[in-house]
């Protein structure tokens, strides 16, 4: 059962992982490494909670069977219980988060037939809002800062959003770093990439890397509404995205593929002796 | 690094020809509009795609210094504005699921980022 930390600690590595590929040549592939890893981590903590917490019956049923399997404490019983608790109690949280923002935008969108949603406020913005009937919604301070020809930019890169579906991606990293708290700050690893996906994609929907990063620029320089997000600590991800445009990288070799496959194998693998145990001791359990 | 677009996706162009009115600070003629989209484009596309947005109410005909032009009509968007505002000054949980086009530069990384656009030769 040891091995159940395996899984939970190789999370670990994860988000890591995913800035590095955030880096490289090819976001899109990236994105897609973070979002199996992220699903395989979540998947094999969430058992292995189970497993932890489940390991608390020995003490109901008695230690006859309990012999069988290897020994937990009490105390990392618990440890998995309260783990398991915590990320459901996440989860409900981050949900009624995404539901209030939907509904938030569901009242600025009103039903507008128009996939583009202009939007008379003098400050610099711009959204991709998914749902069942797509809108990306810009601020006209926006539209003023950017020239016809970066403006082609940005609808281009709002538009790869919702085509490739980046906000599924990012459910995926969120729902994953609500259930295994070692994957800490993995979503925004994933926003970088698929901020990274799309200016890539507006990119070659222009054909000009250099106009690109120039809308980004002059985006970026114009006065924003609402509070920064901006931290303190790491450089702004507007500049490496500036820079990952103007000065393309090697492209992502095998090395990360293969890379990704050892490490998702080796926390199902951790898991599945593991699950051997239990099995076992289920079977001695009921056929006894 | 200037090399051939992709064709735009359907839809786009609209998009493209609204946001040149809605960015202008006075009405402008269908020349003036197709001098500010991205070349490759016939006069007549343009003429169209303003004459679609007409129908749909999105723009006007309005006469400017003796010319024929168009304008944005921007009556509903003012509503949306604020209710923009709303959601943008809310929770920051809120605010952090929302993915902006780009977040707020510090003064720090503004000067990073001029600095990284000017050490870059045009080509």
């Amino acid at each position: 059962v040891r091995l159940v930390y395996g899984a939970l600690l190789a999370g670990a590595a994860v988000a890591p992982l995913g800035r590095w590929l955030g880096a490289r040549g090819n976001p899109k592939a990236g994105a897609w490494i973070l979002a199996i890893l992220c699903g395989v981590v979540a998947v094999a903590s969430l058992w292995g909670f189970l497993l932890l917490g489940g390991s608390l019956m020995e003490d109901i049923v008695g230690a006859d069977y309990a012999k069988r399997l290897e020994p937990v404490s009490d105390a990392e019983g618990l440890l998995g219980g309260g783990l398991l608790v915590l990320a459901a109690a996440r989860l409900a949280l981050a949900y009624r988060v995404r539901l209030r923002l939907r509904r938030a935008l569901a009242g600025v969108v009103t039903d507008s037939p128009e996939t583009l949603v202009l939007v008379a406020a003098p400050e610099a913005y711009a959204f991709a809002v998914p749902g069942h009937v797509e809108h990306i919604l810009v601020s006209e301070g926006m539209l003023r800062v950017l020239s016809g020809r970066q403006r082609r930019v940005l609808f281009a890169h709002e538009r790869a959003h919702l085509r490739f579906a980046h906000h599924r991606f990012r459910l995926v990293a969120q729902v994953a770093e609500a259930i295994n708290p070692l994957l800490l700050r993995t979503e925004s690893a994933m926003v970088f990439l698929c901020e990274r996906w799309a200016d890539e994609q507006a990119a070659a929907e222009v054909g000009d890397r250099r106009l690109a990063a120039s809308s980004l620029s002059a985006a970026a320089l114009a006065p924003a509404g609402g509070p920064s997000g901006a931290s303190a600590f790491h450089e702004h991800e507007v500049i490496r995205r500036v820079r990952a445009l103007l000065r393309p990288r090697a492209r992502l070799g095998r090395a990360a593929a293969v890379l990704a496959a050892l490490l998702a194998v080796t926390m199902l693998a951790d898991d599945f002796d593991a699950t051997l145990d239990l099995l076992a001791f289920l079977k001695a359990f009921l056929f006894a | 690094m200037t090399g051939v677009g992709q064709r735009r996706a359907p839809g786009e162009l609209e998009s493209e020809v609204l946001a040149v009115l809605w960015a202008a600070e006075v009405p402008r003629t269908p020349s003036q509009v197709h001098e500010e989209i991205d070349g490759g484009l016939s006069y007549k596309t343009i003429h169209t795609i303003l004459t679609r947005l007409q129908e749909k109410g999105l723009v006007r005909r309005v006469v400017h210094g003796g010319r024929s032009c168009y304008a944005a009509v921007k009556d509903s968007a003012q509503d949306a504005a604020d209710r923009m505002r709303a959601v943008l000054e809310s929770g920051r949980d809120r605010r952090a699921i929302l993915q902006r086009f780009v977040s707020a530069l510090r003064p720090a990384d503004e000067q990073a980022l001029r600095a990284l656009l000017k050490e870059e030769p045009r080509e």
